[in-house]
């Protein structure tokens, strides 16, 4: 008698996806590597074919710009994991039966830490607890808490409540739907949280300088003080590389993690 | 591997109210499900007969009452424990999108941690019983099958762990009437062989007739207004909702409950009309209707249109 083919039971294989189908369904995760190249390409010839004078030599050489794309990393890395941290165990707490009627004002909370002028509170914080990197961490991660909470808390939502019924009836313990099947069914929503959680606190960090905390705006507030329009335009495009790199690595996560069947 | 049988339910004063409510959605529910049968909750829709069945494996925590399976008083076992012995298939279905069918399938034998080997055997050998074959549609995931597909893997996921206990709410509701048919009558079939002791909800009385050993025609506060065989409520309602309920049409409908095999039929088989023994009184009614003066029961004796109708008075007589 022939063999008849087993299915595979692992359930292992959940997330993986071959990459060659991901680029093929979303030629756009092709083009934006291109673009930022692009734009390095532009700004490399742009500062080639420039003569720098004196104050323009401080801030455009590779050991200074090194050392801004570093601090800008470390500061915006470092409000991310803070973020991530906070918002996804909070989004889940609040979506728990006990706890649903905090989400407003979890949801509230965190929508103040956004409403705020980040320049402000930046200051602010300085102001009361002194200037350095650790301060414009935390300010930054409270002013990107509310994507990836929202999206925690909305992804949580949206699951077909059929679903969770299912697994409950089927005699799953809470903690056992919540992690077999309600989060692995809101990662793509906790993500596209995770990827504007990123791409915020790449742009906020450029105000780290203003609280000595270094990054891009190193290059960006001195071009604008001292009116050297190269030093700024470095600074911009490098926080848009910056930007642009974090969001197409998140959008490869997004892809990567997406679980198959939904 | 073995079949386990069902196991008796046994309700008793089951109550519960609704936070803020100012009455009982159910009150005060009594019933006894036999081991090995299938008993059909039916009644109009809010009568409570879902909050009743879902009581049973405590999707809905009861508010006082007991719950009583095998004679083992379930009321304040943990949740996730009892319900892992008790089958759960529900209208929405409800597979988990994100897992292939036949992991949806090897959820509860998952969770009791058999091993890897032993759960492939019986998620291999529960599509197959389902009518899926395991090859074809194992590795596929739950959207990727059509909605009466979608149904069989509820079934056999909820058979999955073999367990004695069976609820199904309105599970065949949502497929379209060609595919509620064809589920519903393998189901009998697959019933009739596994003998789970199932508790079913349905709001279509022809559905309950068509599968139920027993039936519990339900009104608000899930009042049980009747609780008998199909032929018992059909030729004797006891209220006047249950009347409502089964319609004018009765006796019509009786007469595809009872088969041929077991009637008092006369001697011979003069006539040129034959039905196989193995149909029902509808048939039979069916060839009259359609001009015959007498008819064959297979090689056992035949019937004339007198005849017929005194085997459906005694029948009648006989379930009141």
């Amino acid at each position: 008698m022939a063999k008849i083919k087993q299915p595979n039971l692992t359930a292992g294989s959940m997330y993986s996806q071959s990459a060659r189908l991901i680029f093929k369904r979303n030629r756009s995760l092709l083009v934006q590597p291109v673009l930022i190249l692009v734009i390095l390409g532009i700004m490399m010839t742009y500062i080639h074919n420039h003569k720098l004078d004196i104050i323009e030599k401080v801030t455009i050489n590779t050991k200074f710009i090194f050392k801004a794309i570093e601090d800008h990393l470390i500061l915006s890395f470092s409000a991310a994991a803070i973020i991530l941290l906070i918002a996804i165990p909070g989004g889940i707490i609040f979506t728990r039966p006990k706890m649903k009627r905090f989400t407003p004002i979890a949801l509230a909370l965190a929508n103040i830490g956004q409403a705020f002028p980040a320049v402000g509170l930046l200051i602010l914080a300085g102001i009361w607890f002194g200037f350095g990197k650790p301060v414009a961490i935390g300010t930054f991660a409270a002013f990107g808490t509310l994507p990836i909470l929202r999206n925690t808390i909305v992804g949580l939502q949206e699951i077909d409540p059929f679903i969770v019924e299912s697994a409950m009836g089927m005699g799953m313990t809470p903690g056992q739907a919540l992690r077999k099947i309600e989060l692995p069914l809101a990662v793509p929503v906790i993500l596209a949280g995770v990827r504007t959680t990123l791409i915020l606190t790449v742009g906020v960090a450029t105000l780290g300088v203003f609280v000595n905390g270094g990054g891009l705006g190193m290059l960006i507030i001195p071009g604008l003080k001292l009116n050297r329009q190269i030093v700024l335009l470095v600074g911009g495009m490098l926080t848009i590389i910056v930007a642009f790199t974090m969001d197409w690595l998140a959008r490869l996560a997004e892809e990567f993690l997406r679980p198959r069947g939904i | 591997m073995p079949n386990v049988h069902g196991e008796e339910i046994r309700l008793e004063k089951l109550t519960k109210r609704y936070p803020n409510t100012e009455k009982d959605a159910v009150k005060e529910f009594n019933l006894t499900i036999p081991a090995g049968e299938l008993v059909v909750f039916v009644g109009p829709s809010g009568c409570g007969k879902t909050t009743t069945m879902k009581m049973i494996n405590r999707i809905i925590e009861p508010t006082s009452g007991k719950i009583l399976i095998g004679g083992k008083d379930v009321t304040h076992t943990p949740a996730h424990e009892l319900r892992r012995n008790i089958g759960y298939v529900i209208q929405q279905i409800g597979l988990f999108p994100h897992m292939k069918i036949s992991d949806n399938v090897a959820t509860v034998p998952n969770l009791l941690g058999w091993d890897k080997e032993k759960t492939k055997a019986r998620v291999n050998e529960l599509l197959h019983l389902v009518g899926l074959d395991p090859a074809e549609y194992g590795n596929r995931y739950p959207k990727q099958l059509s909605g009466g597909q979608q149904q069989r893997v509820g079934v056999a996921r909820a058979l999955a762990a073999d367990p004695a206990v069976l609820l199904m709410d309105e599970p065949f509701g949502a497929t379209d009437p060609i595919t509620r048919v064809r589920l519903q009558k393998e189901f009998r079939a697959l019933q009739r062989e596994l003998k789970k002791t199932v508790v079913f909800v349905t709001h279509d009385f022809e559905e309950a007739l068509l599968l139920g050993d027993r039936i519990a025609v339900l009104s608000e506060q899930s009042h049980v207004e009747q609780y008998g065989t199909p032929l018992e409520i059909l030729s004797n309602p006891a209220t006047d909702r249950v009347k409502s309920f089964v319609g004018d049409a009765a006796a019509v409908r009786m007469l595809a409950l009872v088969g041929l095999a077991g009637i008092d039929v006369l001697p011979g088989t003069p006539a040129t009309v034959t039905v196989p023994e193995s149909s029902t009184l509808r048939e039979a009614m069916e060839k009259f209707i359609s001009g015959a003066d007498s008819i064959n029961i297979g090689t056992r004796g035949h019937l004339t249109f007198d005849a017929l109708q005194d085997v459906i008075a005694k029948t009648r007589a006989a379930a009141k």
